[in-house]
């Protein structure tokens, strides 16, 4: 793992698989790079079961933004240092849109209030929710088993370099 | 770390079948598959006995008989002369009824990198198990810093060129105070019971090894030190994580139990706080960091870069579970293979030829090296742990095939 070299801000990404078909649970996970290498991650079986691909999403980016949250105010308390906006990436463009208005509400009343929180934080102006294209989204490796050359290519994107 | 529990299903299996478990498993033990799972299981004892354990005596009355006696007796002295200075105790009568906590001499010779001994060491600790809760101890539990503060301090830190350095503090536990609600009694030291004082035990005002509370009770102490004495602030977000800020010059403590990371804007705001802390506790400056909970780090300056990375703990783990000679692979796990709970093993033959692997011990393994610097094997961890309690030899697999990823990627 390295950090350093080409300097870049705090920037998340959030994924989500689609439902497992065990038990319909979402895998869903984020990774936070920091100045060129991975500094948080996870990878977690969402509690709650989804209905589409875009409330399992929707979801994850609740997830991350608290993640978000969290070590931005670890980063900016011990560096005595205001953050610019962060961006979270996300690649499900109706989950996006979900976080800016009511949209498609036949399909998304049911979604639990506190998984809304989100769109608070992204109106308050301390994160930014971004598409971002499958093929580039370095969390996707936290959610499923890729081919090698994704493998290698989300690898080295998440700092993991030999010296 | 070699001691492999059965999964509860292996004893319910047989019995619902109505037979015993024990013949179902002899019938088995020829059996070529049996024999590689119990070579592993040897390996890894071979590799825990070997490291440490001959050296060094178990008890007291064995190092008596030992050549290298008077050695080990200096130690024990050298002990209970810190400890006496500490102010750890005073003889008392125990009150009728009271809880005594047994005690108990541990020795470790310790090496240098040749494995020459270079010191012997006694270390007296209490027998925590007899404490009793609500009574002998309350709450245990201490903050450590995160593994992410800890990979987030230390990706600011070589992009601005700080400094870091790491000292260790010697004895942490022996620091703890405990609170005047902690009324705690101890067996004289076996073999070194002050004469004339036979029938007296050891009143406790600090922390020894081994109790329940002393990993609570030194983190207290530490934020007394480092907040009240030397003026740190405590982080919010992360209550292992101290810092102090005067202008423009900055200094970060980062703390695991008894190992601190300093990472500061300039040397001589560490020489200075390792001069400062040094006036409370004892330390062992380990100069520029190299070395954090199995993580190596290698820091170039230069290009302002820092490396993490685990590849010792990776080679040891894998030597550990005898896995070292596997054929490298390129991938964590097989795109092609979804693992479930159907394949878990279903009959009695099935559980018994997965009795004897070291499932839990290797997914625990595999689990620091995920959290530790490895998000590529994240998910295929993830996936084998939802299987520890009832696995079959496919997840075993995707276990080893894991490893095997890690063996021709450990230099990452």
């Amino acid at each position: 793992m390295s950090y350093g070299g080409d300097g870049k801000e705090l920037t998340g990404y959030a994924d989500a698989d689609g439902n497992m078909p065990e038990d319909r649970h979402t895998i869903s996970g984020y990774a936070f790079l920091l100045h060129g290498g991975a500094v948080s991650w996870t990878t977690k079986r969402q509690e709650i079961i989804s209905l589409s691909t875009m409330e399992s999403e929707y979801v994850a980016a609740t997830y991350t933004a608290k993640e978000a949250l969290w070590l931005r105010s670890l980063i900016s308390q011990i560096f005595d240092t205001t953050l610019t906006l962060t961006m979270l990436f996300s690649d499900n463009q109706s989950a996006i849109a979900l976080t800016k208005d009511h949209q498609y509400h036949t399909r998304t009343k049911h979604i639990d209030i506190r998984f809304h929180f989100i769109r608070w934080i992204i109106e308050n102006g301390t994160l930014q929710l971004i598409y971002c294209p499958t093929d580039n989204m370095v969390a996707d490796t936290l959610m499923k088993a890729l081919p090698s050359p994704k493998v290698k290519h989300f690898a080295a994107e998440l700092g993991l370099v030999s010296v | 770390m070699p001691t492999t529990k059965a999964p509860e299903p292996v004893v319910e299996a047989p019995d619902a079948e109505g037979e015993p478990r024990n013949q179902v498993l002899e019938g088995e033990g020829t059996a070529d598959w049996m024999m590689a799972a119990d070579c592993v299981e040897e390996y890894a004892l071979a590799a825990v006995i070997s490291e440490s354990e001959a050296l060094e005596p178990r008890s007291v009355k064995e190092a008596k008989r030992r050549p290298d006696w008077p050695l080990w007796e200096k130690s024990i002295e050298e002990e209970l002369d810190v400890l006496k200075a500490a102010g750890t105790w005073e003889l008392a009568d125990a009150p009728e009824g009271a809880n005594i906590v047994g005690s108990k001499w541990v020795f470790h010779a310790k090496k240098d990198s040749a494995g020459n001994v270079v010191r012997y060491k006694a270390r007296l600790v209490a027998q925590g198990f007899s404490q009793v809760p609500g009574v002998d101890y309350f709450n245990t539990f201490a903050p450590v810093a995160h593994l992410a503060s800890i990979r987030a301090v230390l990706a600011i830190a070589a992009v601005e060129d700080f400094e870091i350095h790491q000292i260790d503090i010697k004895g942490a536990y022996l620091n703890g105070i405990l609170t005047s609600d902690e009324v705690l009694f101890m067996r004289q030291p076996l073999g070194y019971a002050i004469p004339g004082s036979q029938g007296k035990v050891c009143r406790l005002h600090k922390t020894l090894y081994g109790l329940k509370q002393s990993g609570r009770r030194w983190y207290q102490r530490l934020v007394e030190i480092m907040v009240d004495e030397l003026g740190f602030t405590r982080c919010e977000v992360d209550q292992a994580v101290f810092f102090r800020r005067c202008g423009k010059s900055l200094i970060i403590v980062l703390v695991h139990v008894d190992n601190c990371t300093i990472v500061a804007t300039a040397q001589s705001l560490i020489d200075r706080f390792k001069i400062e802390i040094a006036k409370h506790v004892g330390i062992t400056d380990l100069g520029e960091l190299h070395w954090i909970l199995e993580i190596e780090i290698r820091c170039i300056c230069e290009r302002r870069k820092i490396y993490l990375s685990q590849h010792s703990y990776i080679k040891s783990t894998l030597r550990c579970y005898g896995l070292d000679d596997l054929k490298p692979v390129s991938l964590p796990m097989e795109t092609n293979i979804r693992l479930t709970s159907n394949q878990s093993p279903s009959t009695t033959e099935e559980f018994a030829k997965m009795r004897n692997i070291p499932y839990h011990e290797a997914v625990r393994s595999l689990m620091y090296a995920s959290l530790g610097t490895r998000p590529d094997i994240t998910y295929a961890v993830q996936t084998i742990s939802r299987f520890s309690k009832n696995l079959g030899l496919i997840h075993w697999e995707a276990v080893k095939r894991i490893f095997r990823y890690l063996k021709g990627t450990k230099e990452l």
